[in-house]
């Protein structure tokens, strides 16, 4: 796979300027996130009016990919329901790591279209996290472990 | 005792003995990510019982002067086991001459197969030892009373042993002694000595970890390009590194850094390679920089 297939101008772009870069004053959930085998920490700050997610931010950086992915979420999650951000959260970690691509509710095209980028880390397993929780919409605290396998550079 | 170089595997089985009332003293590192000898001093005491080192450091390259540590600890009556990873497969390692009381590497660092290594100790030592394990093999005789053990080190080797992989390191070692070892050494550092050169030539590049006694390996970071992205992109260049925290949080957190690049060189290694590297670094820092 060609470089510029997995480091996309968009993910070049939020790596470099992460949107939504800071804490909440007053997050009504938060999570931590801290990937054990890179080395990654990252916290995410929500504020939810009733079910609407009013706010949402991250604090902390990893790789230009794990940067662009969070900064992309906030953006997107801002302003939808809970249950409309979960659903696009389900379809994400299917478009990035499943070989069948999954099937997008019309409202949510446009937003899976601006994640797409991101799914170049299907060629590398190496760059996916597991079972990473994009953003826990629960009562966050201790976020829960992340795992990613390993990251060697592949022989010659 | 260890030191805050140490790899994961000579940290996490010392904690493990905490809950049987041992304490565990972490002997400083300098600002530069050095291993500070004087430091070392001052946490000896006649309570040390052991102190277990990594003989070069994984993540800077250092080689540790443990013929000053092995005399210092034994002076205060403490024995000393090496970690020995990095030291086998570069330096030319005689055990007795440096007086170590253990000293284990891995197999796989030698050019040899994972999941199995080796581990010396002074013959008095393990004879004075209990055995860790219970099995076959490892006895004299056996009753229902009494069980006799066999001397070390089959003592220590209950069940029938991974022959088959034990072959394999066996091969790799021969082969490496074949080689002229302090040939193996020389190559090592004068590779490494290029490597930093070139390394520190480079804008934004900064080099971590003394570079007096380095051999083997090199860690570094690039500003604007997180080693993870840099991995990939070498990856790409045909060039495979280590990107992360390398088992040594210990450290990274006294650096206050999440993670580094790290070449390592082998034998096959040359300048070459080396130029290669500086010229992907380059290509990394042209697409992330701008
Ligand atoms: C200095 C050092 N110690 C210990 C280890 C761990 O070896 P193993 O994974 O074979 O236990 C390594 C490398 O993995 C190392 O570089």
């Amino acid at each position: 796979m060609d470089l510029r297939e997995l480091y996309q101008d968009v993910i070049l772009d939020h790596g470099r300027h992460p949107r939504n870069h800071h804490a909440l004053a007053a997050p009504s959930h938060m999570a931590r996130g801290h990937n054990p085998l890179c080395g990654d920490r990252v916290t995410i700050f929500l504020r939810l009016d009733g079910a609407r997610i009013a706010e949402a931010s991250f604090e902390g950086r990893g790789c230009a990919i794990s940067t662009a992915s969070a900064s992309l979420m906030t953006e997107l999650v801002i302003g939808k329901m809970v249950a409309e951000a979960n659903a696009l959260f389900r379809i994400f970690r299917a478009q990035a790591t499943e070989v069948d691509a999954p099937s997008v509710p019309v409202h949510l095209i446009e937003d899976a279209e601006r994640l797409a980028p991101l799914t170049g880390v299907k060629a590398y397993p190496a760059r996916q996290m597991r079972d990473a929780r994009l953003a826990r919409l629960g009562n966050g605290g201790e976020g829960r472990r992340r795992r990613c396998r390993r990251q060697d550079g592949v022989r010659r | 005792m260890i030191s805050a170089l140490e790899h994961h595997s000579n940290i996490v089985p010392w904690q493990m003995l905490r809950e049987r009332g041992v304490r565990l003293v972490v002997a400083p590192v300098d600002t530069a990510g050095g291993f500070d000898l004087p430091g070392l001093e001052r946490c000896l005491g006649p309570r040390t019982r052991l102190v277990a080192l990594t003989h070069v450091a994984n993540v800077t390259g250092e080689m540790l002067p443990v013929e000053a540590i092995v005399r210092l600890a034994h002076a205060c009556g403490a024995k000393v086991l090496l970690d020995g990873c990095q030291a086998a497969p570069r330096l030319p390692v005689d055990v007795a001459a440096l007086d170590c009381d253990f000293y284990a590497f891995s197999g796989h660092k030698c050019y040899g197969p994972t999941g199995i290594g080796a581990l010396y100790g002074k013959r008095a030592l393990l004879e004075a030892m209990p055995p860790w394990q219970g099995g076959g093999d490892m006895i004299i005789t056996v009753t229902f009373d009494e069980t006799l053990y066999q001397a070390p080190p089959h003592r220590f080797e209950a069940g029938t042993p991974d022959i088959s992989g034990a072959v394999g390191p066996a091969a790799a070692l021969d082969f490496m002694t074949q080689l002229d070892r302090d040939a193996i050494a020389a190559h090592e550092r004068s590779l490494t000595g290029y490597a930093r050169a070139r390394l520190a030539g480079v804008a934004g590049v900064r080099l971590v970890g003394p570079e007096a006694t380095a051999i083997g390996v090199v860690s570094f970071t690039v500003e604007s390009v997180h080693p993870h992205d840099l991995a990939t992109v070498l990856d790409q260049h045909a060039l495979a590194i280590r990107a992360g925290h390398h088992c040594a949080q210990l450290l990274m957190d006294r650096l206050g850094l999440a993670a580094t690049a790290r070449v390592s060189f082998g034998v096959y290694n040359d300048e070459a390679d080396v130029d290669a590297l500086i010229a992907a670094v380059e290509a990394a820092q042209r697409i992330f920089g701008g």
